[in-house]
Order: C-alpha cells, then sequence, then structure tokens
C-alpha cells in the first residue's frame, strides 16, 4: 500500500502541471519509474487497485479546464461528478498529515441548491456534497448575530469569538495563532488562495492580526511577514510603494524573500516553488479568462505545496526533505458579491468555481490518503431562499443563517452534527494533532 | 442639484431600494468605519440605483436630491 501511496501521488502530480510546465525534473521522473515499477510488481502480486468499489474511476482523474466568460449565465466550463456515490476513506490515515481548508464566501445552504440544480439537476450533487461527513456551522460573531468575514474568518481560523470587522484577535485586541500560524509550527508548508485581493478579510484571518480589516495595506506586510509559500490572488496594488503609504514596495521585498512574482496563468503553471506570489490583478480577480481560476489556482497550491523541492525530489529516499505535510486556505470570495447584489446566475456561477476548487482538493485527498478536507462559509448572503420555481433574496446584506459543513479524509467524522464556526477550527487543529488551541499568540 | 454617492457597509445590508424615496435621517444602513453604527441620510432624495462594491464591501447609494 505504500508504494501505490507513493504512485498514486506521483501520478497526481505529474497530471498537475501544464502542458507548457516541465513539472518533474530529471531526478523526479527516475525516482518515478523506479517506483512505478515497483508498483506494477506489487500490483501485480496483490491486485492493488487505488479505486474504492462504487467510485466512478473519473473522481481520480485531472479536471480539464476550459475557458470561462464573463456572462454569468454561462456555466459550461462546469462538469459535474458522475455519480452521486460519496467519496470512500478506505485505507486512509488517521491523523490529518495535510489540511485542505475551502471558504465559500457567502454560501449558504440555498447557494449550493441552485448550483446544484442549475448545474447538475435537482437529483445529481456538487462534488462539495459527494463528501462524506455533513453539519452545520452557527455564524454569530462576538457583538453581532450577523457576522461579517472578518470575524467569521478569525472564528474559522482562530477557534475564536471577535467583533465584526476585527482580524485574528479577540473583542479586547488580544491576538490569537490561527491554523496556519499553528501548522508552521508544526513545520508545515503553508499557501492562501482568494479570488478577492489576497489582503480580504477571509485569506486575512489566516495571515494577520489587525483591529479593521479594511487596512488591507497593513493586511498585506503582515501576510508578507508570515513566511507562507503560496500566495495566490488578487490585490496588487495593495503590494506596490506607489500605492502604500509607507511606500514600502512589498513586490520587492517578497523577491528578496525568495518568491516567484507571477501575474498571469501561464506564469504561475510554469512556476517552481517553494515560494509563489501570484497577484493576478491590481484589484480583485475578475474570475473569467484568462485569469487563473480558482480551481487551476488550487491545484497548483496543493502541486506546490504537498511536493518536497530539496535536492529536486519528491522522495526522502532519494535525499528530498522529509514531508511534513501542508494547510492550504481557499476562498470562494465573490459568491458573497454575487448575493450582496441578489443575482442568483452569478451565485451559481462563483459557487460552481468553487466547486471546482473543491475537486482538485478531493481528487489530491482521495490519492493521498493523509488529507483533510473540510468545505464550510463564513456566512449566508442575502437570506436567499429556495422558493422551487423561483428564488427570493431576503435582502442585500448578510443573514445569520447556519451554513454547510462538509468533510472528507482523517479526522472527518468530527464534523458531523451541528456546532459554532469556532468549532470548525478546533476540530481541524484537533485533527491536525496540534496542542493548545485556541492559543493566544506569542 | 446633482445626484450624491453615500457608502454604507454591505454586511447589514441596506433598508433602501432604487427608486425609493429617502427622507433626511432616514437609516440607510451602517457606517463604513467598522463602528456598527448607523448611518442616517443626509437629504431628502430619491434613491437612483444601489451598487456593491465588493472590494470595500460596501454598498454604493446614488441618491438624487429633492
Amino acid at each position: 500500500m505504500i508504494t501505490l501511496t507513493l504512485e498514486t501521488k506521483l501520478v497526481w502530480q505529474a497530471e498537475a502541471s501544464s502542458v507548457k510546465s516541465t513539472m518533474l525534473t530529471v531526478t523526479e521522473r527516475i525516482d518515478c519509474v523506479f517506483i512505478f515499477r515497483l508498483w506494477l510488481i506489487f500490483g501485480l502480486v496483490f491486485g492493488l487497485t487505488g479505486v474504492n468499489r462504487g467510485e466512478s474511476k473519473t473522481d481520480y482523474t485531472q479536471y480539464n479546464y476550459g475557458d470561462v466568460t464573463e456572462d454569468v449565465s454561462d456555466i459550461r466550463f462546469y462538469r459535474g461528478p458522475e455519480t452521486n456515490e460519496v467519496y470512500k476513506q478506505k485505507g486512509f490515515s488517521r491523523k490529518a498529515k495535510n489540511v485542505i481548508f475551502l471558504i465559500g464566501d457567502g454560501m449558504g445552504p440555498v447557494q449550493v441548491q441552485i448550483a446544484r440544480r442549475k448545474a447538475v439537476g435537482a437529483a445529481g450533487k456538487l462534488y462539495m456534497e459527494k463528501f462524506p461527513v455533513t453539519g452545520f456551522a452557527k455564524t454569530q460573531s462576538a457583538n453581532s448575530p450577523v457576522t461579517d468575514s472578518a470575524a467569521g474568518g478569525t472564528a474559522l481560523a482562530c477557534g475564536i469569538k471577535t467583533n465584526n470587522g476585527m482580524l485574528g484577535m479577540d473583542p479586547d485586541q488580544k491576538p490569537y495563532r490561527n491554523l496556519l500560524e499553528a501548522a508552521q509550527e508544526m513545520g508545515k508548508k503553508t499557501g492562501l488562495v482568494a479570488t478577492s485581493t489576497i489582503s480580504h478579510a477571509t485569506p486575512a484571518a489566516f495571515g494577520s492580526h489587525i483591529n479593521d480589516r479594511g487596512k488591507e495595506q497593513e493586511i498585506a506586510a503582515q501576510i508578507l511577514e508570515h513566511d507562507i509559500q503560496v500566495l495566490l490572488g488578487g490585490g496588487r496594488s495593495h503590494w506596490l510603494a506607489e500605492n502604500r503609504q509607507d511606500k514600502r514596495d512589498l513586490l520587492a521585498e517578497a523577491k528578496e524573500k525568495g518568491y516567484r512574482i507571477v501575474t498571469d496563468l501561464q506564469q504561475m503553471e510554469e512556476a517552481e516553488g517553494p515560494y509563489v506570489l501570484g497577484l493576478f490583478q491590481d484589484s480583485s480577480l475578475t474570475t473569467f479568462s484568462p485569469e487563473p481560476s480558482i480551481g487551476q489556482m488550487t491545484r497548483k497550491a496543493i502541486q506546490l505545496l504537498s511536493r518536497n523541492k530539496k535536492n529536486g525530489t519528491v522522495c526522502p529516499f532519494f535525499g528530498g526533505e522529509k514531508n511534513r505535510g501542508f494547510f492550504l486556505m481557499v476562498e470562494g470570495s465573490q459568491i458573497d458579491w454575487a448575493c450582496h447584489a441578489n443575482n442568483p446566475e452569478n451565485s451559481v456561477k462563483q459557487t460552481l468555481l468553487f466547486d471546482l476548487a473543491v475537486r482538485e482538493a478531493a481528487v489530491f485527498a482521495l490519492h493521498d490518503k493523509h488529507t483533510l478536507v473540510v468545505v464550510t462559509a463564513d456566512h449566508e448572503t442575502g437570506g436567499l431562499a429556495n422558493l422551487g420555481e423561483e428564488v427570493k433574496w431576503g435582502g442585500g446584506g448578510h443573514s445569520a443563517a447556519d451554513v454547510p459543513v462538509y468533510a472528507f479524509g482523517p479526522g472527518s467524522e468530527l464534523f458531523t452534527g451541528v456546532m459554532d464556526n469556532t468549532e470548525v477550527a478546533r476540530k481541524i487543529a484537533r485533527a491536525m494533532g496540534i496542542r493548545e488551541f485556541p492559543k493566544v499568540r506569542e | 442639484m446633482s445626484e450624491i454617492e453615500l457608502r454604507v457597509n454591505a454586511t447589514q445590508g441596506t433598508g433602501v431600494r432604487a427608486g425609493q424615496t429617502v427622507r433626511k435621517n432616514q437609516i440607510l444602513g451602517q457606517k463604513t468605519d467598522g463602528s456598527g453604527q448607523l448611518y442616517f441620510c443626509p437629504i431628502d432624495g430619491r434613491v437612483l440605483k444601489i451598487d456593491f462594491d465588493g472590494e470595500n464591501h460596501e454598498f454604493i447609494i446614488t441618491i438624487l436630491p429633492d
């Protein structure tokens, strides 16, 4: 089984590279051939297979991305699951070495329902709905029954309640360690992916501690100081000296730190790690081509974070560094924006784009067997009601509705039932083996 | 008089809709400073349109004064 795991991981990583990208080095190719031969021998002898019974083989394959058009009603980019079978967890480890945490901003249960209905029909499922464990999370913040993304993100990142507008600290402005920081303390690699600015509230909850989500220049500087291996999203303007009050050139500083700066899809696909900073727009992403989609960004982030680069090999037996795993947070930022605008078509589109990021995480987890994938939302937006033939909006703001939680992989059994949003972070910490969480930041 | 643009925090939404008449001191939503305090309309007029600014997470309310 060990041989199978290594082989499938390598195959996945090889598939994840673009046509133009030469992902595998010569050394890695030698490793691949060697391990593939071993796998063949073991496979023939023991009849091993990577696909569990009842699952579709396409669950394990690479998604072929097409163009995403500007038309919000055009969802041709999305191809749903072939079967409604839940993902199986056979042969998974008990402890989560890797965590992929996906947050659909503003994605309540009805946002998922209307996306499902439009994309795969009422009887179908989205990829996130194939997860074997489901629950609900309550979302109120410390000072309001209706949270914003800063307080919601803080609950999901740090496991504590705070006031709306505040990031990574309690209402008394005491900073708390977040999941990403705790993962770094364990020697794990980390990454943030978002379709908003990378300094927007939700990613900022994992990369900063500040009392006002509006201070994006300060947040960008804090994110840079966090030594996060992979940062993919928008918001380049907050990193440029000409736009910053302190006149710091954060992009130059990032280069000095060893980041490869990328600004388009091709550059992103060709980028080698370990440090990659992708800022694809001055402000938020457009979420249509030629920008990288959230699914493509997620695939690349997983590829970079799951790979040991030392000595150009992925295998510790051939001189690679010990792989301690990774923590990756991915935000589908603009579901919220579509719902603030009471635009159901764009809500569907943004949810489906997000679901392809979920698919990337699931495909990796199926191969890897050491990865916990958790999908949830920070809050619901718009008070969306599904009346069957039509939908109705309750307003233009956030609502106090509970949000769905989907989990898959080691520790996923913790996420069943109704839980507070702070418990989502605490359960992830438990699954990863993080001690003392939540914890005041030293 | 020319139209004016007013901004409110998007989290709690806005209590007005496009086409609606608004009166001075009517609640439009919450202030954008994160204080959670209410923001009152400074003038009488009619709401021409409401746009959402995702970047700043704010509603932009365009009002034509009476």
